[in-house]
């Protein structure tokens, strides 16, 4: 049995204008101290999809789909038992540090709540607890920081704070939604190295959400790419950036930008996303694909197996791991 | 942060002083002789000469003030032309009039607007946010005195509950006196009410937005949780300061309000030395009318850096 | 007209419930002012001692006052007098404190220092007091209160314009604008006042009505329109004597104030919704992260 497991996962935000399908039929694994990463441009519904997971949508959103957290189904909880989950069993740290702290309660009183909430600690041991949280996340002089105010923090160290208080409750899941996109470059890979460490050490699962393929490609076991609300590939990390099957996953690609690859054109993907109101029928890519034919307009692409554990939606399979596409080295 | 005492305090003072300045001047250029207006038109010339000297109205502007600012020092606020007896006792009297229904308008307001505001933030978009919002619609267009009035004419009139105005005086009984400022403080209050209940209302729906927020709920707060511990605090920042801001406009309420219910309170004293021409009693009433709105604002400020902790470690 | 268009209309109207509300009762006080000075039911002015403090009925409308005036007639004209009031109020406020407010965000320095420091000031003062302060002074009367109530327009219009200038001037085309030599009085009258006109515009409307309060207030309290001249303030205060008699009297000039105030706060209300498009926006962008 798996840790997590998402079924058909659907979300539609109701809008002025209509309904907003942020999230389309996502369904993946998450096992045992495996690390997933989850990887797509802005809006393709990475964080939607950790919100869901979580149960902490905007009200009004609809939720379809089944959720499961070591087999017991989370869409079917109530509310108070919900929050027995969060903070608890599955965890998140969001992407930024700057507004995710409150700015008028120290860090020491907001790393502890979740362990009087949870662990029913009283003051004394949760601070105790506390203390070797903040210690353990990198922040020397734990003392000075339990009652230092956000605002007295660099970003780095709100975020430090941030992973404590995920950790506090010893969860099974983490996920961490663009941890360190905020953040400085010099921050961004401590800030990685820690998530990483105390992940492995607690044998926790994670779940990395980044629109950085580098970050991803260096770190997770397994990754699911994301367009337009949908998993457009899945499969191990190490499968799926050598063979890239799907027309996008090959685009992102191409268009990183190559270090000493002279002064060459960006390779961009033409066309834009679609608006999340206004999704073509089929595949949501075929309006950017070179590959598309008339049925890639007309239905929705099925998840079809690469190789054992990988897989793509794409009518087209065939084409796009026979060509490379933009012109990729393989 | 004893810095930022130090300076909001200097700014208090400052404030003060340019009230007494401007409330002086102000009364330099009111045309009508004091004199003329306690004499009659017929006296003979030389006795208005003399009650000038008396006042010391032929001194020059200069001197008046300072003898005036210092006389305030020394607590002594000068002699009413009207009344005849010392200013400090008319407002010693007004004052336990005014202050007490000031006070409770203010409770009133504050409970009313953060109840309705938070209700409203709670059900939006919901029947109880649209009640609540038209509401504060109709508190804001209705003036003041119109209330009073409909309130006398519900409770005093047809219902013969409360008196149509007047004040006991404190010597009767705290019950009566109380009484007395109830439907005056509840004309006052509706309309400040209406105005803090939206700002309550909007400042809790935007804290409701903070990511803050969406961590507290990730940790495994309930919302009722979530509103109590982390909501209200940083949503009503905004609050505390209108609500210091209102208190200006609650004292210049009670002028109306008093003459509404026929109260002998501070607001009615000013209305009424104005009309005479009490120079002393106007100047000496308005200073403090004005003083007491930057005290209010003072507390208001410390109060603030109270709640905001990032206003403790800089001189704001 | 079609089905649809009728349909889309009416979509329009809801989402704008605040403009086409305040609107129409705002219109319909105009209205009523401009209709007064052709014809009212009776005079406004005449006295009828035989026929005072009758309840409304369908020759009185809306009853008579203690002079045996028809209290709909005085409530029309009475419509007159607040809306001048507002007009030359508003224009007071207008006229100096948007000036004040646009030469402080052109000067800057010590200019903008004290323009600021005066408006933080009168806000000590209970607007009211100055009000009755000024009125006391110079003499009760409708030009005295117009002049009073305009003065103390004068810091929020300063403020909310030097805010909106403020953020005009730190705009790329302005810098453009400099550099290619044009003064600053220029700049100010070509580029400033054009884009922050919709907040005056808002900002006016409300003060409109916080006027039509001021001066009912003063009316009320004597200081302001003086007899006969029929104002909405002094009919309550000379209603508030007959409280027991005839309660009607206290009801109607109230409720005149009440929809004027209210038509024109959900006027200024619809309007800054319809010319600040960032609200809009706002509700939209909470989602989609």
């Amino acid at each position: 049995m798996s840790v997590l497991e998402v079924d058909h996962l659907t979300v539609a935000l109701p809008l002025p204008d209509g309904a907003a399908h942020a999230v389309r039929n996502v369904s993946f694994r998450l096992e045992r101290g495996e690390t997933l990463g989850i990887v797509g441009e802005s809006g393709c519904g990475k964080s939607m999809t950790a919100l869901a997971l979580m149960r902490l949508l905007p009200d009004g959103a609809e939720l379809h789909g089944r959720i499961a957290l070591n087999g017991r189904n989370l869409r079917a909880l109530d509310e108070d038992a919900m929050c027995h989950v969060r903070g608890n069993a599955i965890a998140m740290v969001f992407q930024e540090p700057m507004t995710s702290l409150n700015p008028v309660h120290s860090i020491g009183k907001q790393v502890i709540e979740p362990l009087m909430l949870h662990l029913g600690l009283d003051r004394d041991e949760a601070k105790m607890e506390t203390l070797s949280l903040l210690e353990r996340v990198g922040l020397v002089d734990p003392r000075r920081f339990y009652s230092a105010y956000p605002h007295q923090l660099s970003g780095g160290q709100r975020q430090r704070a941030m992973i404590a208080m995920a950790l506090s409750c010893h969860p099974e899941v983490l996920i961490a939604d663009e941890p360190t996109t905020a953040l400085d470059v010099t921050v961004q890979g401590q800030i990685l190295d820690l998530i990483y460490d105390v992940v492995s050490e607690r044998q926790m699962s994670l779940i990395l959400i980044s629109h950085d393929l580098g970050v991803i490609a260096q770190t997770v076991d397994r990754v699911v790419v994301m367009y337009g609300g949908t998993v457009v590939e899945q499969g191990a990390t190490p499968d799926v950036f050598a063979t890239l099957a799907h027309p996008y996953t090959q685009g992102l690609f191409a268009a990183v930008p190559q270090l000493g690859a002279g002064r060459r054109r960006l390779r961009t993907i033409p066309g834009t996303v679609p608006e999340l109101i206004d999704l073509p029928k089929g595949c949501t890519f075929a309006g950017r694909c070179s590959l598309a034919r008339e049925s890639c307009h007309q239905q929705v692409p099925d998840m079809r197996t690469v190789s054992q554990g990988h897989t793509a939606a794409c009518l087209r399979l065939d084409a796009a791991l026979a060509t490379s596409t933009f012109g990729l080295r393989r | 942060m004893s810095v930022f005492i130090a300076k909001r305090f200097a700014t208090f003072v400052a404030t003060l002083f340019g009230a007494s300045v401007v409330v002086f001047l102000a009364l330099e250029i009111l045309p009508g002789d004091p004199a003329y207006a306690l004499l009659g038109a017929d006296a003979d010339p030389s006795a208005y000469e003399a009650l000038r000297r008396e006042l010391g109205l032929d001194k020059p502007a200069f001197d008046r003030y300072w003898s005036w600012m210092f006389g305030l020092l020394k607590g002594d606020f000068g002699i009413s032309y009207t009344y005849s007896v010392p200013v400090s006792e008319l407002l010693v009297d007004r004052l336990a009039l005014t202050i007490p229904l000031a006070v409770i308008a203010m409770v009133i307001t504050v409970v009313l607007a953060i109840g309705l505001g938070l209700y409203a933030a709670a059900h939006h978009n919901k029947v109880g946010d649209w009640g609540v919002m038209v509401f504060s619609q109709l508190g804001i267009a209705v003036p003041n005195f119109w209330f009073g009035i409909l309130l006398i004419l519900l409770f005093s009139v047809y219902l013969g509950w409360f008196s149509s105005g007047g004040f006991p005086g404190w010597d009767a009984g705290a019950w009566p006196a109380l009484k007395s400022l109830l439907l005056p403080a509840i004309a006052l209050a509706t309309v400040q009410a209406a105005i803090l209940t939206r700002v309550t209302r909007s400042s809790v729906l935007e804290t409701i937005r903070e990511d803050y927020v969406r961590t507290a709920r990730a940790k495994g707060l309930t919302r009722a949780a979530t509103l109590w511990r982390h909501v209200l605090r940083n949503a009503l920042i905004p609050v505390v300061t209108i609500m210091g801001l209102q208190f200006a406009n609650l004292l210049a309420g009670t002028i109306v309000i008093e003459n509404v219910f026929f109260l002998p309170g501070l607001g009615r004293l000013v209305f009424q030395a104005i009309a005479n021409r009490d120079l002393v009693v106007v100047k000496d009433v308005v200073l403090l009318l004005a003083a007491m709105v930057v005290i209010v604002n003072f507390i208001v400020d410390l109060a603030y850096a109270f709640i905001d902790p990032r206003l403790r470690a800089y001189d704001v | 007209m079609s089905a649809v268009q009728r349909t889309s209309m009416l979509l329009v109207a809801l989402r704008h419930r605040n403009l086409v509300l305040g609107g129409t009762l705002s219109a319909l006080v105009v209205l009523l002012a401009i209709l007064s000075l052709l014809w009212t039911p009776h005079s406004a002015y005449e006295l009828d001692i035989a026929n005072k403090l009758k309840p409304p009925s369908s020759i009185h409308w809306l009853g008579t006052d203690h002079f045996g005036r028809d209290v709909m007639s005085m409530i029309m004209v009475g419509a007159q007098n607040s809306l001048i009031v507002g007009f030359v109020a508003v224009g007071i406020g207008l006229a100096v404190g948007v000036v004040l407010g646009l030469w402080a965000s052109a000067q800057r320095g010590w200019v903008e220092e004290l323009v600021m420091r005066l408006s933080d000031f009168t806000f000590a003062f209970p607007a009211i007091l100055s009000a009755i302060m000024i009125t006391a002074i110079l003499g009760p009367g409708i030009v005295n209160s117009v002049l009073a109530i305009g003065i103390f327009n004068i810091p929020v219009f300063a403020r909310v314009t030097r805010g909106s200038a403020n953020a005009i001037w730190s705009r790329e085309f302005i810098l453009a604008a400099r550099a290619a030599g044009k003064g600053r009085i220029r700049i100010t009258l070509e580029h400033v006042l054009p884009n922050v006109l919709s907040v005056i515009i808002v900002q006016a409307t409300i003060f409109f009505a916080i006027a039509i309060l001021a001066e009912a207030a003063l009316s009320y309290l004597g200081l302001g329109t003086q007899p006969p001249q029929p104002s909405w303030g002094r009919m309550l205060n000379e209603a508030q004597t007959f409280l027991y008699l005839s309660p009607h009297l206290a009801l109607f000039p109230g409720l005149v104030i009440v929809i004027s105030v209210l038509g024109f706060n959900m006027l200024g209300d619809g309007l800054r919704d319809l010319l600040d498009p960032r609200l809009s926006r706002a509700r939209l962008s909470g989602y989609v992260r």
